[in-house]
């Protein structure tokens, strides 16, 4: 079974693919709808910071590449850009949805490995609290960028919401009242453990691939 | 035997290629005639009565302003709502109009009671009122949409309404966009200066 050792790298790619599509476009419904964007900003931001973080991980340490995890990011992004033209299609308008915003977050994660000369044990700490504490950030800005996605909801009413789910406000209180700092700072905390996972994936992937490829 | 001829139970035998292009007929055919059948025949259901009237709190005395108007201009819906139990609930009040596609038609512009989530007293009776500008041009049947905490939706008999004009759309978040293209942009320069995809 050695064309399992010849075929690591595609084994790498379809994991990528599946991780940024199944896994991090999906974690959460995927694209923040605006109306519920305030409500659900933390189990969102929380979600994505570790979906995304566990397979940019795993794609940097097998390229080996700074900037492999950018990559990634961007592949993501310009995935959700292509499928938010279905939305239009049906008639939403355009603030109905706002991407989440995956690449800058990655940028950091590639400027940890590459500053710390590629060492793993950095990338997991330094990588993992960059990525979990600046995720929530940047999406914040976007946020900010759109009519006040609370008002939308109850001044635009989405035929399609069932009518007695009502957004409510997140309930944040002990946490500076604020949705970004309960997702920056639980997010920067589980971030390094995902970020490890990401590590050991590429670790067992090529121990698997060695070994499976001696059974013949 | 002939090697492209496959032995389908004891006796029979068929051409592979064959074989294989009727599954495969029969895959597709499974997989997209009920579609083709949809193309096909067309069911609309438009102007139909909502039958909806939730038995705690019911819509009464349900009435429009005008049933005629342009983009832009708005209507006023009211009436009363009229508690059938004894406790005292949650709702908001909307608004719910058939469209054929799942734009904007309408902004609600005020509601009476003030607010969005208002208490209902037991046993009461709670007049509203709900504006609503006309964003996109058409027919609908507009109804009031009354949403209770815990219970469900509730629906008001309706009234036809025709909206003309241009459609009104919402502001494009120009800044959002600039904001993400900025940023792929950037991705795409360190992603074409680095070329991650070259395994090492």
């Amino acid at each position: 079974m050695v064309w399992l050792r010849r075929c690591t790298h595609y084994l790498f790619i379809v994991v990528v693919a599946v991780n940024s599509t199944l896994l991090t476009i999906n974690s959460g419904d995927y694209i923040f709808y605006t109306d519920w964007a305030w409500t659900s900003f933390v189990v969102f931001s929380i979600a994505n910071t570790l979906m995304t973080i566990v397979g940019a991980v795993y794609y940097l340490t097998f390229t080996g590449v700074p900037g492999t995890a950018t990559y990634y990011g961007l592949i993501m992004q310009v995935y959700t850009w292509v499928a938010k033209v279905a939305w239009f299609a049906l008639g939403y308008p355009v603030d109905f949805i706002v991407h989440p915003m995956w690449i800058p977050s990655c940028m950091l994660l590639d400027l940890a490995y590459w500053a710390t000369k590629k060492n793993k044990h950095s990338l997991i700490f330094f990588g993992g609290v960059l990525v979990g504490m600046s995720m929530p950030l940047f999406n914040m800005v976007q946020l900010m960028l759109i009519a006040d996605p609370l008002e939308t909801a109850f001044k635009y009413p989405r035929p399609t919401l069932p009518p007695y789910m009502t957004p409510i406000e997140p309930q944040v209180g002990k946490f500076y009242n604020s949705p970004v700092a309960l997702g920056a700072g639980a997010g920067s905390v589980l971030a390094c453990t995902f970020a490890a996972l990401g590590c050991k994936l590429n670790t067992w992937t090529y121990r698997w691939m060695a070994a499976w490829s001696k059974w013949d | 035997m002939d090697g492209r001829m496959v032995k389908v139970g004891l006796i029979i035998m068929i051409d592979r290629k064959f074989l294989a292009v009727t599954v495969g007929a029969i895959f597709v055919l499974g997989m997209y005639g009920p579609n083709v059948a949809e193309i096909i025949q067309s069911a609309e259901a438009h102007g139909v009565q909502a039958q909806l009237q939730s038995r705690f709190i019911q819509i009464t005395n349900e009435a429009i302003s005008r049933q005629s108007l342009a983009t832009g201009e708005t209507l006023v819906l009211s009436g009363a709502l009229v508690s059938l139990v004894e406790r005292d609930q949650r709702g908001w009040i909307s608004l719910f109009s058939e469209s054929t596609n799942s734009g904007n038609r309408w902004e609600i512009m005020a509601r009476d009671p003030p607010g969005v989530v208002f208490e209902i007293g037991g046993n009461s009776i709670t007049p509203y009122a709900i504006t609503a500008k006309a964003l996109e041009p058409g027919v609908y049947h507009v109804h009031t949409q009354l949403n209770v905490a815990n219970v469900g939706p509730g629906l008001g008999p309706g009234t036809t309404v025709v909206v003309e004009g241009e459609a009104i759309i919402k502001p494009i978040p120009w800044g959002m966009l600039a904001y993400q293209s900025i940023i792929i942009a950037a991705a795409y320069v360190i992603t074409f200066a680095t070329r991650p995809w070259q395994v090492i």
